[in-house]
C-alpha cells in the first residue's frame, strides 16, 4: 500500500507539492493574523508586566503626599512585614502608542537617584542610551520601545496631553532596555496631583505571598490605598486578554473556514480526476474500504508535512514581522508556538473532508468509475456551445480557472473593501484639516499678548477669530472639525466673497453641508456653502469676536516658522497643518498596518494559486498543446491564446472584484456605517495598488505560460 | 515531391547508439499511394515522424518540392504542416473542450475559405450533424472521422496517416482508408499510410515493409 502512495507522490510531486504548501498558507496565515490581533494585547501586557518585578502600595492625592496615609503604610510595611527598605514613590501616567487610535497609560516612578540602580536590577533593565534624571526636575527615564512608538528620541521633548494621563512637558534623558515598560523621574514628578506610595521588593517566589498579605493587612484602607503587584497583574491581563482572544479566535477561524474550504475544493478536482483510477483499483479486486484507507493515508500525510511547513512558516514569519515592523513601532507581536496548536484543525478538517468526498465518489458503479475519466466535464460546457472567440471556449467550458478567478475577485474585493474602510475610519481627520492647510490658529494664555512680530511677516495676514468645535462621525468614534468665528467684514476678506455675510451666517464647504445634524450648538441663523472652502470646513461669521487670532499665508512652509516664533509664548492652543497630520498618522497607522499585511498575504496566496493553476491548467493541456503543434500551429499561437485566456480570466475577475467590493462597502455603508463620513470611495492608492497586483499576477501567469508552452515535444502525446 | 537521401535516425545509450531508421534514401511523386508496414517498434512510425518534420533525422537530406526541409526553425516547419500536411493517427488526438467544428477548423489557415469547404467535407463524411458535439460526445468512429475532416481541411497535398485504423474494427477500419485513398485520388495527393497489419494497405501503389529499422520496397504481393 505505501509503495502504491509513494509512487503517486513521486509521479505527482507538482500536485502534492501545490497542496502541501497551501496547507501551509492557510496554517502560517492563521497564525500570523492572530498573533499581529493580538498585539495590541501583548504590548499592553509588556506594560502590566512592570508589576512582576515589585509590588506597589499607592493612593490618589490631588495635593501631594498625605502623611496619615504614609504613616499607615509606613507602620503596616515595617510591623507587620519587617520591611525597613521600602523605596518611597510617587508616580506619573505617560500614554503609549499603540497604533494612535489607541493608548496605554505606563507608570513612571518618582523616586531618588539613589534608587536608580535597585530598581533596574529588580526589574531587569538597562540604561541603553543617555544619563540619569536631575534632581528636582521634569527629566525622565523611558523604556525604548514607548520612544520607538512615539518617534521620540533621547534629548527631546515630550509633551503629554491626554487628561487620563500626567499631563505636561518632559525632557527624555535615557532609554531604558529590557523586559518591562516603565519610566524613572525624579520624586515629584507626577506635579503634585497624582499617585503616591511605597515600593517594595521581596525573593523571586514571595512576591505574590507577600502582595495578597499586604492586601489583607490593609483591607481597611481599601480602596484609598491599592496594593498592586504579580497577582493583580494577572488578574488584569486575563480580563484584557478576555476579549482578545475572542477576536483572535473569530479571526482564525475564518482563515480556517477559507482554507478548508479552498483544500476540499483544491482535493475534490484532484479526486474527480482519480476516479478511473479508482474504477481500475475497485475492477482488481481492492474493497471500497481499503481504497479509502489509501486516500486517508495519502492525505493525512500531505496535510501532515503541510502543517509542519506551515507552523514552522509561521513561527519564522511572525519573528520576521515582530523585527521589520512592529518592535520599530514600539510594539510587539505574541509569538505563541505552543498555543498555535490549534491550527491543526486546518489538516484535520480537509482530511476528514476528502474521506467524505472519497465516499461519494465511490458510490458509483464501476462502469461508471472506469468512464468519467475519460469525459472532461466543464461546468458550463452546454450552455457555452457557440461561443465564437477562440480563447473564452477554454475558461467558459471547463472549470480549470475557477480557483484563480474566484481568488482575484476575493483578492482584489478584499483590498477594495479595505481600502474604503480605511476611508472612512480617517478621511473626517484629513479633510477636517483641510482649511488649515495654509493656516494657523493661535489662543494666547490668559492675559498674555500676541507676539506683534509674526504679523509684521508681509507674508502673514491676520484676524482676530475665536475657535468653535464640530463633531464629526467616523467609523469607529467621531473627528473634531475647527470652525474659526470671525467678523463678518474677516469672513468676507478671508474667503473672497462678493458681499460682507450677515452676523450669524456658517459659511460651509460642500462636505460639511450635508452634515450639519449636530451643528445646532454654533448657534448660526443662516448657513452658505461656499466653494473657496474644501474638505470638512467652515467659517462662522459672528460678532462680539472671542480672544484669538488666525493667521493665512501663501506657503506652507511659514507654519514651521510661526510654530518656532510662538515656542517662547504661552499659548494655549496653536491649531496647524501639522496638528492634523499628526492626528491622521496616528489614527491610520494601525488600520494600514493591517490593511497592507492582509493584501500582501492575499497577495502572496493569489500569485501561488494563479502561478499552480496556470501550471495545472498548462499542464493537463500538453495534450491539446502536442495536437495543436503537429496540426502545424505556431507555438507563438499557442502561447498567445493561453496568455489571452489567462488575462480575459484576471481582468474580468478584477473588474468583478473591484464591483463586489464597492457593492459591499456600499451595502455596509447604508446599513451600518450611516452617517459616516467618506471623501472618496475609492482612493487613488487603492486603485493603483489593485492595477499593480493585477499587472504581476499577469506577468507572473504569462512567464509561466511561455516557459511551459515552449518546453512540449509533439511527438510526447504519439508516444504516450 | 519527396526526396530522402541517405536518411537515418540514432538513439544514443549509455552504452552505444540505436538505430531506430537506418540509412534510407527514396523518393515519393505526387500522387502516390504509399504503405508502409512492419511489427511494433520497427521504425516505421520514425519514418513517418522524419518525413512530416516532426523529427529531426540525425543524419541525411529529406527535400520536400525540391527544398530541404530538416534545417527549417520550428516555425517554418509548422507553417508547412499545417499548409501542406494533414496528420491522422491511430488515436483521433481531438481536443476535448472545442466542438466537431472548432475540432476541424483549428489548423485551418484561411478561416473564410477553410468555412466554406467544412460543410462539403463534413458532409462527405457524414458528420454534418455532429458538428456542436463534444469529442467525448462521439463514439471512436466519429471520433476518427473527425480528425480526417481536420486532416483535410486545409487541403493538404501530404496525408500521413499512422495506424489510423488500429482503434476501430475491420469495416470502420476500411471505410477511413477508403476516405483517405479517395480524398488523395480526387485531388492527386500524396498518402503515406503507417500500419502493423499489410492487410489495410492491400491494393497501395507503393509499399515498404520496416523491420529492424531498415525500410525496402516490396514489389511483390505480400
Amino acid at each position: 500500500m505505501f509503495k502504491y502512495i509513494w509512487l503517486y507522490f513521486k509521479r505527482r510531486p507538482l500536485r502534492i507539492l501545490a497542496f502541501i504548501l497551501v496547507v501551509a498558507l492557510g496554517v502560517g496565515a492563521s497564525m500570523i493574523l492572530g498573533s499581529i490581533f493580538l498585539s495590541f494585547g501583548e504590548t499592553r501586557n509588556r506594560i502590566s508586566a512592570v508589576n512582576e518585578s515589585w509590588i506597589t502600595i499607592q493612593y490618589l492625592s490631588s495635593n501631594g503626599r498625605d502623611s496619615r496615609l504614609d504613616e499607615v503604610i509606613e507602620k503596616t510595611l515595617s510591623e507587620t512585614f519587617g520591611f525597613s527598605d521600602a523605596i518611597k514613590v510617587d508616580i506619573a501616567y505617560l500614554s503609549y502608542n499603540l497604533f494612535g487610535s489607541a493608548r496605554a497609560n505606563f507608570p513612571v516612578y518618582g523616586i531618588r537617584q539613589t534608587d536608580i540602580p535597585r530598581l533596574l536590577r529588580e526589574s531587569e533593565m538597562q540604561i541603553a542610551r543617555g544619563t540619569v534624571f536631575e534632581r528636582d526636575s521634569r527629566d525622565i527615564m523611558v523604556s525604548g520601545s514607548f520612544l520607538k512608538a512615539d518617534r521620540l528620541e533621547v534629548g527631546q521633548i515630550y509633551e503629554e496631553t491626554l487628561e487620563m494621563s500626567t499631563p505636561g512637558q518632559y525632557s527624555i534623558v535615557a532609554s531604558l532596555k529590557g523586559p518591562s515598560i516603565f519610566g524613572l523621574g525624579p520624586a515629584g514628578i507626577s506635579s503634585g496631583g497624582g499617585t503616591y506610595g511605597y515600593m517594595i521588593f521581596a525573593r523571586e517566589g514571595f512576591l505574590m505571598a507577600v502582595e495578597n498579605e499586604l492586601k489583607n493587612a490593609l483591607v481597611e484602607y481599601m480602596p484609598s490605598i491599592t496594593v498592586n503587584g504579580p497577582a493583580s497583574s494577572i488578574d488584569r491581563i486575563r480580563e484584557q486578554y478576555a476579549g482578545y482572544y475572542t477576536g483572535v479566535f473569530f479571526v482564525n477561524l475564518v482563515v480556517a473556514l477559507i482554507f478548508t474550504v479552498g483544500l476540499t475544493m483544491l482535493n475534490s478536482v484532484s479526486l474527480r480526476e482519480r476516479r478511473k483510477e479508482y474504477g481500475v483499483m475497485s475492477a482488481v479486486g481492492y474493497t471500497g474500504g481499503s481504497l479509502k484507507v489509501r486516500l486517508l493515508i495519502e492525505s493525512s500525510i500531505q496535510a501532515a508535512l503541510g502543517w509542519i511547513a506551515g507552523f514552522l512558516a509561521g513561527v519564522w514569519t511572525i519573528s520576521v514581522l515582530e523585527k521589520r515592523f512592529f518592535e520599530p513601532a514600539g510594539l510587539f507581536l505574541r509569538n505563541d508556538p505552543v498555543g498555535s496548536f490549534y491550527t491543526l484543525i486546518i489538516p484535520l478538517a480537509v482530511v476528514l473532508l476528502t474521506q467524505f468526498l472519497i465516499t461519494g465518489h465511490l458510490k458509483r458503479d464501476l462502469i461508471n468509475l472506469l468512464r468519467s475519466a475519460s469525459r472532461e466535464k466543464g461546468i458550463f460546457r452546454s450552455r457555452f456551445r457557440d461561443i465564437r472567440t477562440g480563447w473564452l471556449r477554454y475558461p467558459v467550458r471547463t472549470g480549470a480557472y475557477t480557483p484563480l478567478f474566484v481568488n482575484v475577485v476575493v483578492f482584489v474585493a478584499l483590498i477594495f473593501f479595505f481600502g474604503s474602510l480605511l476611508s472612512g475610519l480617517s478621511d473626517g481627520i484629513r479633510d477636517g484639516g483641510i482649511f488649515f492647510e495654509n493656516r494657523t490658529y493661535v489662543r494666547m494664555a490668559d492675559g498674555v499678548e500676541f507676539p506683534s512680530d509674526i504679523t509684521s511677516s508681509p507674508e502673514v495676514k491676520s484676524f482676530k477669530a475665536g475657535l468653535e468645535k464640530l463633531r464629526i462621525k467616523l467609523l469607529f468614534g467621531t473627528s473634531s472639525v475647527y470652525i474659526p468665528v470671525l467678523s463678518p467684514e474677516d469672513a468676507r476678506a478671508l474667503l473672497l466673497l462678493n458681499e460682507t455675510p450677515a452676523t450669524g451666517t456658517l459659511l460651509v464647504s460642500k462636505g460639511l453641508s450635508e452634515r450639519l445634524e449636530d451643528a445646532a450648538s454654533l448657534g448660526y441663523s443662516k448657513v452658505e456653502v461656499s466653494a473657496v472652502l474644501k474638505g470638512l470646513s467652515g467659517v462662522m461669521a459672528a460678532s462680539p469676536l472671542p480672544g484669538g487670532t488666525l493667521l493665512t499665508y501663501g506657503t506652507a512652509g511659514e507654519a514651521e516658522k510661526i510654530r518656532r516664533s510662538l515656542l517662547f509664548s504661552q499659548t494655549e492652543m496653536i491649531l496647524d497643518n501639522s496638528t492634523f497630520e499628526k492626528s491622521y498618522k496616528q489614527e491610520t497607522q494601525f488600520m494600514k498596518l493591517i490593511t497592507e499585511i492582509i493584501i500582501y498575504l492575499q497577495f502572496f496566496v493569489v500569485m501561488v494559486i494563479g502561478v499552480v493553476t496556470v501550471i495545472r491548467t498548462v499542464s493537463a493541456r500538453r495534450s491539446e498543446i502536442s495536437i495543436r503543434s503537429i496540426i502545424g500551429l505556431k507555438e507563438k499561437e499557442t502561447r498567445r491564446m493561453l496568455s489571452a485566456e489567462l488575462a480575459v480570466v484576471i481582468l474580468s475577475a478584477a473588474a468583478m472584484g473591484c464591483l463586489a467590493g464597492l457593492t459591499v462597502w456600499w451595502i455596509m455603508k447604508s446599513i451600518f456605517f450611516q452617517g459616516v463620513y467618506t471623501s472618496t470611495l475609492v482612493s487613488m492608492p487603492t486603485a493603483l495598488r489593485v492595477s499593480l497586483m493585477v499587472l504581476s499576477i499577469l506577468v507572473a501567469g504569462f512567464l509561466t505560460v511561455r516557459f511551459f508552452a515552449s518546453r512540449e515535444d509533439p511527438i510526447a502525446i504519439i508516444e504516450r | 515531391m519527396f526526396e530522402l537521401k541517405d536518411v537515418a535516425l540514432l538513439y544514443e545509450t549509455r552504452k552505444q547508439a540505436l538505430a531506430a531508421l537506418k540509412s534510407t534514401t527514396l523518393k515519393i511523386d505526387r500522387g502516390e499511394e504509399i504503405g508502409i508496414y512492419g511489427p511494433s517498434g520497427s521504425g516505421k512510425s520514425s519514418l513517418l515522424f522524419i518525413m512530416s518534420t516532426l523529427k529531426d533525422p540525425s543524419r541525411g537530406e529529406v527535400k520536400y518540392d525540391g527544398k530541404e526541409i530538416t534545417a527549417l526553425t520550428p516555425s517554418a516547419k509548422a507553417e508547412l504542416r499545417r499548409k501542406e500536411f494533414g496528420f491522422v493517427f491511430q488515436e483521433h488526438f481531438l481536443v476535448n473542450h472545442l466542438t466537431v467544428r472548432e475540432n476541424v477548423l483549428l489548423p485551418a489557415s484561411d478561416k473564410k475559405d477553410a468555412r466554406k469547404r467544412l460543410e462539403e467535407i463534413l458532409g462527405f463524411l457524414g458528420l454534418g450533424e455532429l458538428q456542436k458535439r463534444f469529442p467525448f460526445e462521439l463514439s471512436l468512429g466519429q471520433s476518427q472521422r473527425v480528425a480526417i475532416a481536420r486532416a483535410l481541411i486545409n487541403n493538404p497535398r501530404v496525408i500521413f496517416a499512422d495506424e489510423p485504423t488500429a482503434s476501430l474494427d475491420r469495416d470502420n477500419g476500411q471505410k477511413v482508408v477508403k476516405l483517405l485513398r479517395s480524398y488523395c485520388k480526387k485531388n492527386n495527393a500524396i498518402l503515406i499510410m503507417v500500419s502493423h497489419s499489410p492487410e489495410m494497405i492491400e491494393g497501395f501503389g507503393r509499399r515498404f515493409k520496416v523491420e529492424n529499422g531498415q525500410v525496402s520496397e516490396v514489389t511483390a504481393n505480400v
